[in-house]
């Protein structure tokens, strides 16, 4: 343990309570646990604060069922779930908050950059300069790093041994995939002409 | 340069050949591909019986066609050279991409005997209680338990078809007894295969271990020789720590010179000497961040 608690013992297992009851309180948990989280929270977090024999899946799907209608959902996001608002209201938010600070922040070329990554990782920054034909600069990389966006992957097996770059579970949040397969397909942007290089 | 051929390379003659008829049938009954399967497994299986036979070697040769053929399914275009790149090049706090990611599950998976928890090792986004469910899913003969398994998982969790190749794998391995996980479902499956169901998959199934056994023996045989090659000039090496460095040449699929237990002048130089005796052989064919093995 890397904390030294002082709380009592979370009680998992609530053998006080009738087994409906139960079952409530470990759905609210979770529901507590993900409000309050800002990243996607892993399975292991999750069967944490449940019972042992629980099912954190049946738990999470009961959950997204009773949130049926609300303005926001649990969504699997790189290995774990959060809370996010349905797209359908993002532009009430924009209009209403300020959330400038939080939005990403990413011009036009930082995404086809950070859209190279995704395709071509693990992938040096002299790949990506043979992509787009020109030098990508340190700034944007550090940027898309500073994000945690990207990685540092495997070294490139070339002189010097440069680092190469691979997307983040972050990046997989930020762009509301569930893992690396629903990128589109790459004959897919070809037909769509979008792809710069197949 | 040439040296007498070490006596033990004749006992390979006693490892058993792959009768012709498993090879050549082209079967399209449940009947007759079952029956198949079962002779490519058994003779696998007393293959593997052999002192001869490197096993770790073979498993993680196999654990990598089995990520390189993963990595083809999820519709990226890693190839097993890219792979072996990823896992060896590989710094401490870098993140391995999901070539490398694959193909680090995969070598996890045949690392150590079958059991929940290693699996969960290997494959950290599932609960050990839902792989052990998964794992005991299937009834009846060993390939029909590994077909069971492939299903479940693949119905329950669609886009998970790495985990439900591993598990399927592991029931395998399981049903036949075998202490730790050979790679044979997924590199005889076809991409087409993983969205098949029931009777279809089984038939898949079996398909896939008949051709992947037969490939695994003949491998099996191969690297038992190859081993027995590099066990014969091991003698002449006079480097310090050659015999260190010869043991982890029979443990794994590949080896940068830096991983071995000599100065990096010595374990290059140590390397050269191996590859002109032709025990080993270079993986890359690149001039630098060479990768040596058998």
């Amino acid at each position: 343990m890397a904390k030294d608690r002082t709380e009592p013992e979370l009680d998992r297992e609530l053998s006080d309570l009738q087994p409906e009851l139960r079952w409530r309180e470990w759905m609210r948990r979770i529901e507590a646990v993900l409000f309050a989280s800002a990243s996607p929270v892993p399975r292991e977090d999750l069967a944490r604060i449940v019972g042992q024999a629980a099912s954190v899946d049946l738990l999470i799907e009961d959950l997204a069922a009773d949130l049926e209608g609300r303005a926001f959902e649990i969504t699997q996001v790189a290995g774990g779930w959060m809370f996010r608002t349905r797209p359908v209201y993002a532009p009430a938010i924009r209009a209403a908050a300020d959330v400038g600070d939080q939005l990403l922040d990413l011009n036009e070329f930082d995404v086809a950059i950070l859209a190279a990554i995704a395709y071509h990782q693990p992938i040096t920054r002299d790949g990506l300069k043979d992509i787009f034909g020109k030098e990508i600069s340190r700034d944007l990389i550090g940027r898309l790093h500073a994000h945690g966006l990207i990685g540092t992957g495997p070294r490139a097996p070339r002189r010097g041994a440069p680092y190469t770059f691979v997307t983040t579970d972050a990046f997989l949040a930020a762009f509301g995939m569930e893992s690396l397969r629903d990128l589109p397909e790459p004959e897919q942007l070809n037909d769509a002409g979008l792809a710069a290089r197949a | 340069m040439t040296f007498a051929r070490p006596d033990h390379i004749s006992a390979l003659d006693t490892l058993p050949r792959m009768p012709a008829w498993v090879t050549s049938a082209r079967d399209e009954t449940l009947e007759d591909v079952a029956f198949l399967s079962g002779a490519a497994l058994n003779h696998l299986h007393l293959v593997l019986g052999h002192a001869e036979v490197p096993q770790a070697l073979l498993r993680e040769r196999l654990a990598l066609r089995a990520a390189e053929a993963c990595v083809a399914f999820s519709g990226r275009s890693e190839r097993a050279g890219d792979l072996r790149d990823a896992v060896h090049l590989l710094r401490p706090g870098d993140l391995p991409g999901p070539a490398g990611e694959t193909c680090l599950a995969w070598r996890r998976a045949v690392e150590r005997p079958v059991s929940i928890k290693a699996l969960g090792r290997a494959l950290p986004i599932l609960e050990l209680g839902q792989i052990a469910t998964w794992l005991d899913t299937g009834k009846g003969a060993p390939v029909t338990r590994a077909a069971m398994a492939l299903e479940a998982v693949l119905r329950e969790a669609p886009r998970a078809d790495e985990a439900a190749l591993v598990l399927a794998d592991a029931a395998l391995a399981q049903a036949l007894g075998w202490t730790h996980l050979v790679p044979l479902i997924a590199t005889g499956l076809k991409r087409a295969d993983l969205r098949k169901r029931g009777h279809d998959l089984r038939l898949a199934c079996h398909r896939a271990v008949t051709a992947s056994a037969v490939e695994a023996a003949r491998l099996a045989v191969d690297l038992a020789r190859l081993a027995a090659l590099l066990k014969g000039v091991a003698p002449k090496l006079r480097a310090k720590g050659a015999r260190a460095a010869v043991e982890i040449f029979l443990t794994q699929d590949a080896v940068a010179p830096s991983a071995l237990p000599l100065p990096d002048r010595a374990a290059r130089r140590l390397c050269d000497r191996l590859v002109d005796l032709g025990a080993v052989s270079e993986l890359t064919g690149r001039d630098t961040f060479r990768l040596y093995g058998v």
